[in-house]
């Protein structure tokens, strides 16, 4: 038989230890959900402590959520220098084009999976003539870029066939090949043309010149403006002080990159990004 | 049981401590985001270091299985005798994406190509023995009539550079060349296999 005092000394010590379970136990669940919730937060915008290198002013740079609905992006484009990301913002990229975006590729810069681009590849055809993967299957650009899904599409179109078509019907074949892209999921950046040399501008085998991408260009802005696309000016960003593309940049034919002419076009990707109002 | 208590008392305590302490990161402010980032950067950087290490250990030996390649060593000698576009080494690694096929690790191979995409030199060296020659040879047939009609509307030049490509399999080795020169190619090849 049990007393009472020692029954109540029981009840006592009973009542201590499940207090101070509970409390461990409270604790545990405070740390977990502490936990969990900054988790969710890396998920949601991890952008924010994962990509940004430096930061010009100690505020969130985040990257804002896409809209449904598109409206003019006059007043961003073509878009102003910003933070520079860090180069794993290209994870969430694809790039799309002709062989200037090949060149992403084959240099190894960007995974070829990330890449859907072809030699010769101009806006007129880009809708009907697919990629050839090596064992023979075809795929639309479009398709590869809806199948991936990815967050962020490069665009780089309009040097081939630049002056056989007007640029009205050069950007109405554009503006179909982007309405062929799912934009619920993927916010679309265009790239201007870039620029061609001096020596390029005056061969005497199809010539390019530089006033007639500026002309282009020019369009494409109002283009990019209307569809509420990004756009991005690579071409000022290639451009030398006498306003052509500089020789060392360039490939002998005076329009494609050098490897390392990939770097300051990526560079200046990665410095104007769309970062929200 | 006074002692029992303040034991408990004092692990609850301890846990909680160690708990907030864990936490103090979590609960910093928009401001301090920056500080955070830099040194989740400084520590992403010192995993960078350990993995660079190891990267490095790789690359030397990748180095090391290159200088001891003859396949690579006929490409260098290509690519120094035979005046080419700006080219991109095309790793085994990368070959699927190029050629319907796969390179064991240890079957000696080479390859490059042009990187910008303006034109179409390339050039591959591969100990064919080791391989599925058939098999590879029509996979590098169905890589010359893709590229043939790449350039075909693109730049004629550069499709009929193509299609006027140079292949050869000689003891064991097989090249295939598409570059301006390639008399010099099938010259230098034979040099160094015969």
């Amino acid at each position: 038989m049990v007393s009472y005092r020692s029954k109540k000394q029981k009840q006592g010590v009973k009542f201590r230890i499940s207090f101070v379970l509970l409390f461990i136990f409270a604790s545990f669940a405070a740390c977990f959900s502490l936990y969990m919730r900054q988790a969710m937060e890396e998920d949601g915008n991890g952008v924010v402590t994962e990509i940004v290198t430096h930061t010009a002013a100690p505020e969130q740079v985040t990257v804002p959520v896409i809209k449904a609905e598109y409206s003019s992006t006059a007043d961003v484009n073509p878009l102003k220098e910003t933070v520079m990301l860090d180069k794993r913002y290209f994870d969430s990229c694809m790039f799309a084009g002709d062989s200037l975006i090949v060149g992403l590729g084959t240099y190894g810069i960007i995974p070829e999976e990330q890449v859907a681009a072809k030699v010769g590849m101009s806006v007129m055809d880009i809708n009907t003539a697919p990629l050839t993967a090596p064992d023979g299957t075809e795929t639309f650009v479009r398709d590869k870029i809806n199948e991936a899904a990815p967050e962020n599409l490069y665009v780089l179109l309009g040097l081939n066939l630049l002056g056989a078509y007007t640029d009205e019907q050069l950007l109405a074949a554009y503006g179909d090949f982007i309405d062929s892209i799912d934009r619920s999921k993927t916010r679309i950046y265009i790239l201007s043309v870039p620029p061609v040399t001096a020596e390029r501008e005056s061969s005497e085998k199809n010539p390019i010149l530089n006033s007639d991408i500026d002309a282009y260009n020019a369009d494409l802005l109002k283009f990019a403006n209307n569809r509420g696309l990004y756009y991005v000016d690579i071409n000022s960003a290639l451009k030398g002080e006498d306003g052509k593309f500089p020789e060392e940049l360039a490939e002998a034919d005076g329009i494609h990159f050098k490897k390392s002419t990939y770097d300051v076009v990526l560079e200046y990707i990665l410095t104007h990004v769309y970062l929200g109002d | 049981m006074n002692r029992k208590t303040v034991l408990c008392s004092i692990i609850a305590a301890l846990m909680l401590a160690g708990c907030s302490a864990g936490g103090e990161d979590n609960t910093q402010t928009d401001a301090q985001l920056p500080e955070v980032t830099a040194s989740a950067a400084a520590d992403t950087a010192d995993d960078e270091d350990a993995g660079d290490n190891s990267d490095v250990q790789e690359t030397e030996q990748a180095e090391e299985a290159q200088a001891e390649s003859l396949c690579s060593e006929i490409i260098g000698k290509i690519q120094e005798s035979v005046e080419m576009s700006t080219m991109a080494e095309v790793g085994r690694d990368r070959v699927p994406m190029y050629l319907d096929c796969t390179i064991p690790t240890d079957c000696d191979f080479a390859m490059i190509f042009c990187g910008s995409g303006g034109f179409a030199d390339e050039v591959c060296v591969v100990k064919i023995a080791d391989l599925d020659a058939d098999a590879f040879y029509a996979a590098v047939e169905k890589r010359i009539e893709s590229r043939v009609s790449d350039f075909a509307d693109y730049n004629p030049d550069e499709a009929q550079k193509v299609a006027d490509y140079f292949s050869e399999t000689l003891n064991g080795y097989y090249i295939y060349a598409i570059t301006p020169d390639n008399d010099k190619a099938a010259e230098i090849f034979e040099s160094f296999v015969k």
